[in-house]
């Protein structure tokens, strides 16, 4: 009889831990994944390529209900920002978008997570820098060597034409703004024309971020948006990429694995060899690169009859130059 | 069984091995298919990317300048200074210098080899283009001298710059300003020295500030493009050309009309806070070659006789000297400093600094050179960019 019972048992053992697992997932289950997305570093096409890949994972992912954006950049490339701008819009469409600007979230950056439900900032944040800065193109002449097409085919246009450019992308930029904050803003248009930059705190006040609070705080918020009681954190993060930071402030903030340190000119371009558009603040331009741009700004828009000597020679040096502060892994 | 029977019974086989080959293929193709989520489900909207309202056309460059020949008398000269490190290359005034040539006039580059009055004693104008020193208490009193016998002057200065060099011992910051301030002020005039910005208003570009010509003026013609303008300050003097409402001072939060350019009839001095809006790839956006017409029909109509032409140029500041001026375009230093109590300060044409509705006078359309920097994109405040077809 015994052994009967014993028997017995074990076969209820058995089946008891085959199902538990069952019902602990059944107790701990969430209600779904708040996925966290970093925007680390100066904004380049790889960094819109990877924004793009995770934020189509967010939209096509039935786990994630929420987004947290988390900013630790200052900007970068015009085109890679109005991407970036336009995958977190499309996202914000679907599931509910909140960001967290940890260090910096300035110009392109800024842009990027402005159409966010909620944006949260940290006293000591940098926010805003709404505008463009652009290389002027040499005023170029085709010659013996290089021939061209016609006569813009080599420099792209006049300095006029070329600020008329910078115009239509400011106007995108504002606009883009103006309408993801709506009501909440407090500054004119002209006001944000000024490409200032502000505290937190600030930003709070003149309606660019909405709250104070870390990355957990909108986290929270992202849940309670989203209605989940219970739910899990991923951040995503873009495969074997090394993020690249013009500001140590976003370098020491940021928790990417791989950074580096980069000098302004690794988004810039040399000076002189075209016209680059940025959305970065100018606290950012190096002292090397300004004193370049001056020159040649000087040379081509000004008319200035010096300094375009220190601006050929500047061109010799290297595009890029790693800083010594290396990474972490 | 029979070999027929065989056959019979391997096709049945086969035809059930088909069928259940089908049936698998469809169910691999219809599982997927079915739990697939669409990857958009939405299309995106845009508004604020309307290109119709961002996109933006630079101010038309045509025409040429084409000054009224008759106010001068076709055998005069005009002295453009180059002995006080003034910053400018012939290249950046040979649209000036090519209209005054092409009415008759010798143009002549004065180098400080001969005193100023000697080079300045059979010319009709003298124009000064942002030095870099100050004019000597000798010849300021020389080119007074010759403005009191009806000689013409015409200043042209700029804002401070910063100018960045480098060298074997590191990069160093200097500023670099225009030296008039004695020579200006011998006139009771003077030069700002910050940049005039709009992030309304402008030529495609807030630090190519737009102006437009002041009913005392008595100019005829829509706006101005400058780039990168000081304003102007006179004790007298009639405000020739006003920047847009709405114009700031680098630096201040304040905005404003600001006078960009003044005529002291009395004196024969003219004052302008720009240079670059003469040069080559500049004198005609919008309607500049009508002001630089303007410009070289002042130059030319000065009188190199020493006889004086107005009948009233010993005027020194007196209280009767104002008589072409409305009093309400009559410069009392355009931003306060209220030296002159005989004039009334200008209604406030600025709207609200929160305002980016223009007043009546810079409705849409009224000015032709103006690619308006709307700064939000929205149906209510969008302006058209496309400047109005002017004249060749």
């Amino acid at each position: 009889m015994a052994t009967s019972y014993v028997l017995f048992v074990v076969i209820g053992v058995v089946v008891g831990l085959t199902v538990a697992p069952l019902a602990y997932n059944a107790a701990t289950a969430s209600g779904g994944t708040v996925a966290v997305v970093p925007i680390d570093g100066g904004i380049d096409g790889n960094t819109a390529t990877a924004y793009t890949d995770m934020m189509q994972q967010v939209r096509q992912s039935s786990d994630i209900k929420a987004v947290v954006l988390v900013s630790n950049s200052g900007g970068g490339s015009a085109a890679a920002s109005e991407t970036m701008y336009l995958q977190t819009k499309r996202t914000a469409q679907e599931v509910p978008v909140v960001a967290s600007i940890d260090a910096s979230s300035a110009s392109g950056a800024y842009y990027t997570i402005a159409p966010a439900d909620t944006i949260y900032a940290k006293p000591a944040s940098v926010v805003g820098s709404v505008g463009v800065l652009g290389t002027l193109p040499q005023d170029l002449e085709p010659n013996e060597i290089v021939g061209t097409t016609g006569p813009n085919k080599l420099s792209g246009g006049d300095s006029r034409e070329f600020y008329s450019i910078l115009e239509s992308l400011r106007r995108a930029f504002v606009g883009a703004v103006v309408e993801s904050r709506g009501d909440r803003l407090q500054l004119t248009a002209a006001e944000l024309t000024q490409a200032q930059i502000y505290s937190g705190s600030q930003a709070v006040q003149n309606g660019l971020a909405d709250r104070i609070g870390d990355r957990q705080a909108a986290i929270e918020r992202a849940a309670e948006v989203a209605n989940l009681e219970s739910y899990r954190v991923r951040t995503l993060r873009p495969t074997d990429q090394v993020v690249r930071f013009v500001s140590r402030n976003n370098y020491l903030a940021s928790d990417a694995p791989n950074k580096e340190m980069v000098d302004f000119e690794y988004f810039a371009g040399r000076p002189g060899t075209g016209p680059t558009f940025l959305m970065m603040p100018g606290s950012y331009v190096s002292t090397e690169w300004k004193l370049d741009a001056a020159a040649a700004t000087n040379a081509a828009a000004d008319g200035g009859v010096s300094g375009s000597g220190s601006a050929i020679g500047a061109y010799e040096r290297p595009p890029i130059r790693a800083a010594a502060a290396g990474g972490r892994s | 069984m029979t070999p027929r029977d065989v056959g019979v019974a391997l096709a049945k086989r086969l035809a059930v091995a088909a069928i259940v080959v089908v049936v698998i293929l469809a169910a691999a193709f219809a599982i997927p298919a079915a739990t697939n989520a669409p990857t958009e489900s939405e299309p995106l909207s845009t508004p604020e990317y309307d290109a119709e309202t961002l996109a933006t056309t630079p101010v038309p460059a045509q025409g040429e300048i084409d000054a009224d020949r008759s106010a001068g008398n076709r055998a005069g000269v005009v002295v453009i200074d180059e002995s006080h490190s003034n910053r400018f290359g012939r290249a950046d005034i040979a649209p000036l210098v090519r209209e005054l040539t092409s009415i008759g006039y010798g143009v002549r580059f004065y180098d400080g080899d001969q005193t100023l009055d000697q080079e300045l004693s059979n010319a009709n104008a003298f124009l000064v283009i942002d030095p870099g020193q100050e004019f000597t208490r000798d010849e300021i009193d020389d080119v007074r001298q010759f403005t009191s016998g009806g000689g013409h002057l015409l200043m042209v200065g700029e804002p401070n710059r910063k100018s960045i060099s480098a060298s074997l011992f590191g990069t160093s910051i200097t500023e670099r300003e225009s030296a008039l301030t004695t020579l200006a002020a011998r006139y009771d005039m003077s030069l700002g020295t910050a940049y005039l910005y709009n992030l309304e208003t402008n030529g495609g570009n807030y630090k190519h500030v737009v102006a437009r010509p002041t009913s005392a003026s008595e100019l005829d013609f829509d706006g101005v493009t400058m780039f990168t303008a000081a304003s102007v300050n006179s004790r007298r003097g009639t405000v020739l050309l006003r920047a847009a409402p709405n114009t700031h001072k680098a630096g201040l939060d304040d905005g404003g009309r600001h006078p960009v350019a003044i005529h002291k009839e009395q004196d024969n001095v003219i004052l302008l806070g720009d240079s670059s809006f003469l040069r080559a790839d500049r004198f005609n956006v919008g309607d500049n070659e009508q002001f630089a017409a303007f410009l070289v029909e002042f130059l030319i109509s000065g009188n190199s006789s020493g006889s004086i032409d107005g009948g009233d140029d010993e005027t020194t500041d007196g209280e009767d000297g104002e008589s072409t001026d409305t009093p309400n375009e009559t410069d009392q230093a355009g931003d306060g400093s209220g030296q002159n109590n005989t004039t009334t300060t200008p209604p406030p044409l600025t709207p609200a600094a929160d305002s980016l509705t223009p007043p009546a006078d810079w409705a849409p359309g009224s000015v032709a050179s103006a690619a308006t920097a709307e700064a939000v994109p929205s149906a209510s405040s969008a302006r058209p960019v496309e400047p109005a077809a002017r004249p060749g």
